[in-house]
């Protein structure tokens, strides 16, 4: 027990020890700003993750390089995507690191920390297809809108001739606010929903339901599903020998073996402009998706922002003056093309229409 | 629209049959609620995507799939439950436990293959057999085929195989079996890598119909659970045809109403028997 007691005391004073060190460093340095990155290193969504810590780690070595008014440090935290990592990979940014801004990744995570950003007042900068993840002063939310989405879509259904559309789509949160917008959309053009269905997420069999709408011909059938689902729907109605063709928001780009979407149209937000692609594929190897230039621009954005935000003399600059400097963000060239912060913290940027040609994404002409 | 439903049923039904009459198996001799039938499941249809990946051909890849999971699926059995049953574990232990290594296994394959999805073959060139009204895929008309087959075989090496006796002896008192000279764990061990063998091929069909990805095992497992009750205890037959009624009753649950119904028509289905009907469709009441 004896034994136990000391080994425990002796840890103990090396982690206090260490902590001593680090705050000496600190004191000879110029004003620290620590920024936690809570990303899914692991778990389902840990390939999109892993991109996206790259890309952050390119973005910060960017800024290391420059003169800046204060010093920097990222914490990066694995979340998992899940729940109890979440709270975990937060709290130690929160509580212990004591970060004073926090970049996160995707839904689950971003509504964790719009909550711990608006009760202890840090600035939280996400990419996540919640509508709601966003607000005046804390919150900002890094996603081209499903609004903007859907305007382009239906703009270019409806310069295609398109009068009629199926619409299918998993009833989860992102596809139905996407729904919403696109059903407005498709009404203010004048095309007809000839059928809509949803089904739920890890459903793998649509012969059912495809064999029910055979008899309702429709131009293209809006397609909103999740990967492994999207596949076995576009397989089973290739199968059934129904030729109509698909469309849907980004999906398509996901997996290696695109040849099955060929000649399929589809809207995206911004990967990226062709120089951070190339950047990031030099430096990482690794290709861009969906959120990985957001999360990007958010860690550039944040920096910039603390650069430029005023503050007492030897302080690093508050949550709240932060903020006032991102709010007026607007136009300013970021790897997703011209960026805007909206009054509501939402952080928009356009769309792009593209096609798989070849198995490869194509942007289309407009 | 009626020929669509009734082939539909036959598609999906196979499918759940096949986990159906392996879950029935194993646990007429192994009384436990064994997660880790997903799992064997899953080895199956991995390890054929992973020798496909190694160019291996289609002929091996399906005998050393099916070996790799008979292999795990006796290992299993040989390393964790047969020691938990000589330590005298109940059935709500040994269904513990087999979450447990249900949850390792995923996590490797994870490790392993990554969490993206994987298809076994070219997704996008399917073979297609054509039957004069509709054309079906060669895999789905094989896992009708395959569970059809395995039916058939099962029953018959149920019944007239001097093995088949002694795994039904073993399911009718294990107490008895055991007093009478029967090695209990031996046929255990046997049943074992005959539901690996059942449930790699049903992996491997799976994973060339719609895919394959590690969190697969349990939604394979529910299913085939859920026929198997359905259908009751009596026979193999029994969880066949439960399967069949399940994948049925779904595919109306489609037709009818929506999509999103069909996991709430499947889980209501099996309240509603295991409260009313616990015995199963097929099978009458016991005496007492």
């Amino acid at each position: 027990m004896k034994k136990w007691l000391l080994s425990l005391c002796m840890v103990l004073a090396l982690v206090a020890c260490k902590d001593e060190k680090k705050n000496e460093v600190k004191a000879e340095a110029k004003p620290l700003v620590k920024i936690g990155v809570s990303l899914p290193l692991t778990g389902d969504l840990a390939f999109m993750g892993n991109i996206a810590k790259d890309a952050v780690l390119m973005g910060f070595e960017k800024w290391k390089k420059q003169d800046t008014k204060y010093q920097y440090q990222l914490v990066i935290e694995d979340d998992g995507f899940e729940p109890r990592k979440i709270a975990t990979a937060g709290n130690k940014l929160i509580n212990y690191d004591h970060v004073n801004a926090v970049i996160s990744f995707f839904d689950q995570p971003a509504y964790y920390y719009f909550n711990q950003a608006t009760e202890k007042k840090f600035i939280h900068m996400t990419c996540s297809w919640g509508d709601d993840l966003s607000d005046e002063t804390y919150n900002f939310n890094n996603i081209t809108s499903h609004a903007e989405a859907a305007k382009r879509l239906v703009g270019y259904m409806k310069k295609m001739g398109i009068k009629r559309i199926g619409y299918v789509s998993q009833n989860n949160r992102g596809p139905m606010h996407l729904k919403d917008n696109m059903m407005r959309e498709l009404a203010k053009a004048g095309i007809e929903v000839a059928y809509e269905e949803t089904f739920n997420i890890g459903n793998k069999d649509y012969r059912m339901f495809l064999a029910s709408v055979e008899d309702k011909p429709v131009d293209v059938i809006m397609a909103v599903f999740l990967l492994p689902d999207l596949f076995a729907f576009t397989k089973q109605k290739n199968e059934m020998g129904i030729q109509t063709p698909l469309t849907t928001v980004d999906y398509f780009e996901d997996p290696d073996n695109k040849e099955i979407f060929n000649n399929y149209f589809y809207v995206v937000a911004s990967k990226g402009n062709d120089d951070f692609r190339k950047s990031l594929m030099e430096k990482t190897g690794s290709e861009a998706k969906a959120c990985v230039a957001n999360t990007y621009d958010n860690l550039d954005l944040l920096i910039w922002a603390y650069e430029n935000a005023e503050s007492e003399a030897g302080k690093i600059p508050t949550a709240e003056k932060v903020s006032l400097v991102l709010h007026g963000v607007k136009n300013r060239d970021g790897s997703v093309g011209k960026i805007n912060v909206m009054k509501d913290g939402h952080i928009e940027s356009r769309a792009y229409l593209k096609k798989i040609v070849n198995g490869q994404p194509t942007y289309i002409e407009e | 629209m009626l020929l669509h439903l009734l082939i539909n049923t036959l598609i999906v039904g196979s499918g759940y049959a096949l986990v159906a009459m392996a879950f029935r198996l194993m646990n007429s001799v192994s009384p436990f609620f064994n997660m880790t039938i997903g799992a064997v499941a899953v080895l199956g249809g991995y390890t054929a995507y992973w020798l496909f990946g190694l160019g291996v051909p289609l002929f091996w890849v399906v005998v050393l799939s099916l070996l790799a999971s008979a292999f795990f699926s006796g290992a299993l059995e040989i390393g964790i439950y047969t020691p938990m049953r000589k330590h005298g574990a109940s059935s709500m232990v040994l269904m513990v436990a087999s979450l447990g290594v249900y949850t390792i296994f995923e996590s490797v394959i994870h490790l392993l293959f990554g969490s993206q999805y994987q298809t076994l073959g070219n997704i996008g060139t399917t073979n297609m057999i054509n039957f004069g009204v509709m054309e079906i895929p060669l895999v789905q008309v094989l896992m009708v085929i395959a569970s059809f087959a395995i039916c058939l075989f099962l029953n018959y090496f149920l019944h007239h195989t001097f093995m088949g006796k002694k795994i039904r002896a073993v399911n009718d008192s294990s107490t008895l079996a055991d007093i009478i000279g029967l090695k209990n764990n031996q046929i255990i061990l046997t049943v074992s890598i005959l539901t690996g063998l059942v449930l790699g091929i049903d992996g491997i069909l799976v994973g060339y119909d719609t895919g394959l990805e590690p969190t697969m095992g349990f939604n394979l497992l529910f299913k085939g659970m859920i026929g198997a009750i359905i259908g009751g205890t009596a026979s193999l037959s029994c969880a066949f045809w439960g399967a069949m009624f399940l994948a049925l009753a779904e595919n109306i649950g489609v037709a009818l109403f929506a999509s999103e119904w069909r996991d709430l028509i499947a889980f209501v289905i099996f309240i509603a028997f295991l409260s009313l009907r616990p015995q199963g469709i097929f099978q009458k009441k016991e005496m007492k």
